[in-house]
């Protein structure tokens, strides 16, 4: 610590260096100090007042806080505060800037710097603020808030939605009932009207279909997996819409559909009704994310005998690796094989096709042969091959399990 | 932490229009069972022909008990060639009654859209930020970890005019968590963040809840 004896004057740009002594920590003596910056003058019994009214209980006496002040050279002298001008000097630049004693969620804080300093919400800015731009030429009638927000405004909103889960806040109506650091965080709070307000009118804009290229922004591999995300409504409502359950029961609800790179960042999702199959829609999808993101190697965790997905897949030159039906052959024998690797557990790794030559099956075939399991039959279409070796798709096809075990998506 | 997909402010008061799926459901049903019925209508009418034969047959070899024989069956066909007949008409009117397909307002339970790219967004972040922490760490640590250890904890923040400093409140914390906090906290001050050009440090600190 730099002790400094006498008083510091103007010109002195010394900042004091902070550590733990043994009666007063850190934060205590930054608290101090900021509070002397404030009022120099200030007795230090109504020093240690003001402290405890920032919830910062200060146990030492008066004696130990006028050696502090000493040492800082921030003593008054004896007998009542006087109005004298220029009798202490104010505090230069160097010093106490601002003290928050509490500060919750102190992490997020944390990587809100990181965030900041990499600009990682300038994108996010631009890509809504062209939104917003689009729909004012499109729609010239039209009047509402968003469409006359400045980019900060645009910013702090997206900001709090954004870091609004990991101040555990789940639903909007929680800005009004939970503490919550935003205003540490963003320098300002929110309601949840004016975020419900915020979310309409981004809604209204079509913001969402505008963001998407920030996540495309992130792919890095050329791999895309797909994933799907049934996502069911609960209500005590009756409600007529839905996927047909057990028993008649409806289940109203969708299901997300969403694609990531092998590193787990995601790249793309679609919303399409719970009772569409995947295959209906799965050609079309691969299509928007291959112009989106420029893969065109999909990897879909399924085990199934589509040939004609595989086909549809392979009309629209895009690959796709997927698993073999385990009804749908019986083991080695079903297909004519050459053994091509043996992985260092001892799993044999054949590559081949068909024994009995089926017309209009455009797939090839890689069977991983464990010493103590059975065997598991991947399948891929010629994109696949042509982008991966066959010894490479048993591991190509297990990579993303970093996405799956993320936190859900409810 | 919470799951942070959970923002659900669509409650279902929304409707988007679509095609008719319950529609293209009757219809693809229908069209099946017509072209079931047309294919038994068929099978019938050839049953019926092949039975004629066999009657007429039996009506030139001068048969007796196999003529009614033969005759009492073909009367049984022409009554189920006439069933899949009826069958089929009425089908092919409950087509013509289904009319052409239409759209349907349905009412839509998504999730807004923009919620989930926020949410698939903040994952993003999340983790790129944890592949620089991890490079900065000499030990490996998952997400969840840094997440109940940094991010949900209190702490204090101070700021100077050369530096920014956060202290990380530790109360409460195991030994080996509150090793691994330090661990973190290390590979966070070996990250050079800054705070409008102000080096970010952060601490670790013991304080009253």
């Amino acid at each position: 610590m730099q002790l400094t004896q006498g008083r510091r004057t103007i010109s002195d740009d010394l900042s004091p260096d902070f550590s733990a002594g043994r009666k007063l920590g850190e934060i205590e003596q930054a608290l101090l100090w900021s509070l002397l910056q404030e009022e120099p003058e200030c007795p230090s019994r109504v020093l240690l007042d003001k402290a405890a009214q920032r919830q910062i209980v200060l146990a030492v006496s008066l004696r130990h806080v006028n050696r502090w002040r000493a040492t800082w050279g921030l003593n008054r002298r004896q007998g009542r505060p006087g109005h004298a001008d220029g009798y202490r000097p104010v505090a230069s630049g160097a010093e106490v800037v601002r003290v928050t004693p509490h500060v919750a969620c102190v992490g997020v804080h944390v990587f809100a710097h990181w965030l900041d300093q990499h600009e990682a919400f300038a994108p996010v800015v631009a890509q809504l603020t062209q939104a917003v731009e689009a729909h004012k030429q499109a729609h010239s009638g039209d009047d509402f808030a968003l469409l006359h927000h400045r980019e900060s405004t645009l910013l702090h909103g997206f900001q709090a939605l954004f870091y609004a889960p990991l101040l555990g806040i789940d639903r909007l109506s929680e800005f009004d009932t939970r503490e919550h650091p935003l205003q540490t965080l963003l320098g300002h709070g929110y309601q949840s009207a004016t975020l419900r307000q915020f979310l309409g009118q981004l809604e209204r804009v079509d913001a969402a279909a505008s963001l998407m290229p920030v996540l495309v922004a992130d792919c890095t591999g050329p791999i895309i997996y797909v994933d799907g995300h049934m996502i069911a409504y609960w209500s005590r409502r009756s409600m007529h819409k839905g996927k047909i359950t057990m028993l008649g029961r409806i289940m109203a609800g969708s299901q997300a559909v969403i694609a990531h790179d092998d590193a787990g960042q995601a790249v793309f999702v679609a919303y399409y009704p719970p009772d569409i199959h995947m295959s209906q829609v799965i050609v079309a999808y691969c299509q928007q994310v291959a112009e989106a993101a420029g893969s065109v190697v999909f990897v879909i965790d399924r085990a199934v005998n589509a040939v004609a997905l595989a086909q549809a897949f392979h009309d629209q030159e895009l690959g796709l690796l997927c698993m073999l039906d385990d009804n749908e052959h019986a083991g080695l024998e079903s297909f004519e094989t050459t053994l091509v690797d043996t992985l260092e557990d001892g799993t044999r790794v054949y590559s081949g096709a068909w024994k009995e030559e089926r017309a209009g099956d455009p797939r090839h075939f890689v069977i991983a042969e464990p010493t103590a399991a059975k065997p598991l039959v991947y399948w891929g279409t010629p994109k696949v091959e042509e982008a991966f070796e066959v010894t490479e798709w048993p591991r190509v096809y297990r990579e993303p399990t970093r996405f799956r075990n993320s936190a859900s998506r409810g | 932490m919470i799951d942070h997909g959970g923002l659900d402010i669509n409650h279902g008061r929304k409707t988007i229009l679509g095609p008719d799926r319950h529609h293209q459901r009757k219809q693809a049903q229908l069209e099946q069972s017509l072209e079931t019925a047309h294919e038994r209508v068929a099978k019938k009418a050839e049953a019926v022909t092949a039975q004629q034969a066999k009657v007429a047959e039996s009506e030139a070899k001068g048969h007796g008990t196999r003529l009614e024989q033969r005759q009492g069956k073909l009367v049984t066909l022409e009554h189920e060639l006439q069933d899949a007949k009826g069958q089929h008409a009425k089908l092919a009117a409950h087509v013509a009654t289904l009319g052409p397909a239409g759209q349907r307002a349905d009412r839509d339970f998504r999730k807004q859209t923009i919620m989930t790219i926020r949410t698939l967004f903040l994952e993003n972040m999340l983790r790129a930020f944890m592949a620089v922490l991890l490079t900065a760490l000499p030990i490996t640590v998952s997400l969840e970890q840094v997440l109940g250890l940094l991010f949900a904890r209190r702490g204090a923040r101070m700021e100077t005019s050369s530096q920014v400093v956060y202290w990380v409140n530790t109360a409460g914390l195991s030994l080996s968590n509150r090793r691994l906090l330090a661990r973190i906290v290390e590979g966070l001050c070996a990250m050079d963040l800054q705070d409008q050009g102000k080096p970010i440090h952060v601490r670790l600190k013991d304080m009253p809840p």
